[in-house]
């Protein structure tokens, strides 16, 4: 049994890791292939700062919200573990400001220790007069993926650097599955006029006196169209973009000035922190995940293919509960090609 | 007395900030600051310079709170200006854990903390041999770089400093008006207070820098404390001990310790050792003495004995002795009036 998966950011190995745990030994003949044409530390997922946090509402999508749960509970189980250095992940606490009460988020009960600012922390933040403080966690792409990466290749994974131009492509000469885990890209391989990017850009800076994350909403601009300061393992992160249909992946110097200008305005102390990098890149934003299944008609065959993509600003948030659902509709596909036993009881 | 000439005897955290004070509060004096050790050799450089005060038994609280208190808010101030990073100080959150519930769940600091709650079952999930714990934010001051930047700042007023060991106060009589002593484990031969001694504290300072909270355990014995570029792991108590030569197997101890709280510094690296005598008391000595000798006096300000607290209360202490050279200088000037008459 032959699986494609078309895209190697986190949401393509994360998927691929949690097939194969899940059914490599109930399906012997099981081989995952991964076909990819940006790989770490050049996918969308090497640029995010890593920080775990959805955004401020779910807008009702309750799925997404225990998807985030799932993750977020998956990964705090790890982090004891002696691979958690390894994998990029570290507990981080912080600050969401806004400059009026608003209603606390879907996720504050997922994250330790979620509790309103007081007035003397509010001090800190002239212009904001209202926030959270929560512990979360980082999981920082550039050892995330290389991390699963290591790890599918121990299983036997193969990788193969291609930019896929159509489902065709890999599922004819007897792949039996094809997990689209495209990105922004899906567009190219269906239409899809509900994907969109969300373009961002970040400046990275040495500021290791900084321990915190500090994310400002402006209700008005919307998400991640403020500043935010999210310190890595390495390096801080300045952000505070979010374009939404602009394609372009080159630095801008009006978005760096804006960045830097309000970042610095926030926390004065960076204004002596040295500038070690910049990113765009595009966030595949979508008005919800799209993961589901679909039968595709291809020569004379059919394919079957799970879309796992559209995770926007979220997709380190929401992996592993998305690689999970991912790994659950595989396994009902398994099932109905009788690759799996049928649970007992009367044959239909 | 047109211009006071002060001579402040030592330069670690209490000597620089005291100096500092000086400056700020008698700006026509002349200050100096006279030490055998300045940073990076002082006790203050192995102090992770935490901002967790430290009980003094003899001390009355509302004393030790407002010196936190006015400590933590300098520092504070400090901290949110584009200062902050040459001067080493920045916000830290964390947690202390207890292995069994503290008779006294809330410190007389936890209101001058950012923050301070008890921590959530879910929280505690990640200290399995503990039962209860606070969570807080507070002021980490790094040294070196606090020191340096007291240092700066004392240099920009003209303020000068020489390495020099002081054997007796009295060598400064005839080019001082008053002096200020903030020897720390100094005041021991100094000036024979009996009633410092020494408790010896090991530390491994370690690269992690995915590490941005710390950890403190209620018994005050194991700690993490991140600082800019390195996380502090302690530690030990060891009362009466002299030794400043790291212990290999102390090492280890502490090392194991933290590993137990905090599994990941597992892959912790570029371990490197420090010992510091913390310089204790059953209570601060923030006094004015005037020492006689042959019909010549010596007024003296005492600023030392903070133990394990030095950097929690520093600013208000130098403060206190900053009053109390300006105490000296009213009663110098009141006297030269009268040798006037």
């Amino acid at each position: 049994m032959r699986v494609a998966i078309i895209g190697a950011g986190v949401i393509g190995l994360s998927s691929a890791l949690c097939i194969h745990e899940q059914f490599h030994s109930l399906v012997p003949s099981l081989e995952l292939e991964v076909y990819a044409d940006h790989f770490t530390p050049h996918t969308t997922s090497d640029g995010a700062a890593g920080l775990w946090q959805p955004y401020l509402s779910d807008h009702g999508n309750l799925q997404e919200t225990l998807w985030n749960k799932e993750t977020f509970d998956y990964l705090l189980g790890h982090l004891h573990s002696p691979a958690a250095k390894e994998m990029g992940l570290f507990l981080i606490s912080g600050y969401n400001l806004f400059t009026e009460p608003v209603p606390d988020p879907s996720w504050k009960n997922i994250v330790l220790g979620f509790r309103n600012l007081t007035p003397k922390e509010l001090e800190l933040f002239p212009g904001y007069s209202y926030g959270w403080f929560n512990t979360a966690l980082m999981l920082e792409g550039r050892s995330y993926l290389p991390w699963l990466t290591n790890r599918l290749t121990q299983k036997g994974v193969k990788f193969f650097h291609k930019k896929v131009e159509s489902f065709q492509e890999v599922s004819g000469d007897g792949v039996d599955v094809v997990l689209n885990c495209s990105g922004l890209r899906s567009g190219d391989l269906q239409p899809d006029p509900e994907l969109q990017p969300g373009r961002g850009q970040i400046i990275k800076v040495l500021a290791p006196w900084v321990k915190h994350f500090i994310i400002t909403h402006d209700l008005k601009s919307g998400i991640y169209n403020s500043p935010y300061v999210i310190p890595g393992s390495q390096f801080t992160v300045l952000g505070g973009i979010y374009q939404h249909g602009n394609w372009s992946e080159e630095n801008s110097a009006k978005d760096h000035k804006s960045i830097w200008d309000s970042c610095c305005r926030l926390l004065p102390a960076l204004q002596k922190a040295k500038i070690v990098g910049e990113w765009s890149g595009l966030r595949p934003a979508r008005p919800s995940v799209r993961l589901e299944r679909e039968s595709i008609r291809l020569g004379n065959g059919q394919a079957e293919v799970i879309h796992n993509y559209g995770h926007g600003g979220f997709g380190i948030t929401i992996h592993w509960g998305c690689a999970a659902a991912a790994a659950r509709l595989f396994g009902s596909i398994l099932q109905e090609k009788k690759q799996l036993a049928t649970p007992p009881g009367p044959r239909l | 007395m047109a211009s006071p000439k002060v001579a402040v005897v030592g330069a670690g955290v209490i000597g620089l900030s005291t100096a500092l004070c000086i400056t700020e509060t008698c700006p026509s004096c002349s200050v100096t600051v006279l030490s055998d050790q300045f940073s990076p050799n002082t006790t203050s450089d192995v102090a992770a310079g935490m901002l967790i005060p430290h009980i003094y038994p003899d001390t009355p609280i509302h004393r030790q709170k407002q010196w936190f208190k006015e400590t933590f808010t300098y520092l504070f101030a400090i901290s949110n200006s584009a200062e902050a990073s040459e001067a080493g100080i920045h916000l830290v959150s964390g947690w202390q854990v207890f292995k069994s519930t503290p008779k006294e769940e809330l410190p007389f600091w936890s209101d001058i903390v950012l923050g301070f709650r008890p921590m959530t079952e879910s929280e505690l999930q990640k200290f399995p041999q503990h039962q209860f714990g606070q969570a807080f934010t507070t002021l980490k001051c790094d040294s070196p770089p606090y020191l340096l930047w007291l240092e700066k700042r004392l240099k920009a007023t003209g303020t000068e400093m020489y390495t020099r060991k002081v054997a007796d106060l009295w060598e400064l009589h005839s080019e001082y008006d008053i002096v200020v002593n903030c020897t720390g484990m100094g005041a021991r031969p100094l000036v024979g207070d009996k009633q410092l001694f020494p408790v010896r504290g090991q530390v491994l300072k370690v690269h992690a820098p995915w590490l941005k909270h710390f950890i403190r355990d209620g018994d005050g014995l194991t700690y993490i404390y991140p600082g800019i570029h390195r996380v502090t792991l302690g530690g030990t108590r060891e009362k009466g001990s002299w030794s400043l030569s790291p212990d290999a197997g102390t090492t280890r101890d502490i090392f194991d310790r933290c590993c137990s709280l905090e599994p990941s510094l597992q892959g912790a690296q570029d371990i490197e050792v420090k010992v510091g005598l913390r310089p204790s008391r059953q209570c601060v000595r923030v006094q004015r003495e005037v020492l006689s000798q042959g019909g010549v006096k010596l007024p003296v300000v005492h600023n030392y004995g903070h133990g394990a607290g030095g950097f929690s209360v520093h600013r208000g202490t130098a403060n206190e002795a900053a009053h109390l050279v300006g105490e000296c200088i009213s009663a110098l000037q009141g006297s030269s009036l009268r040798a006037k008459l």
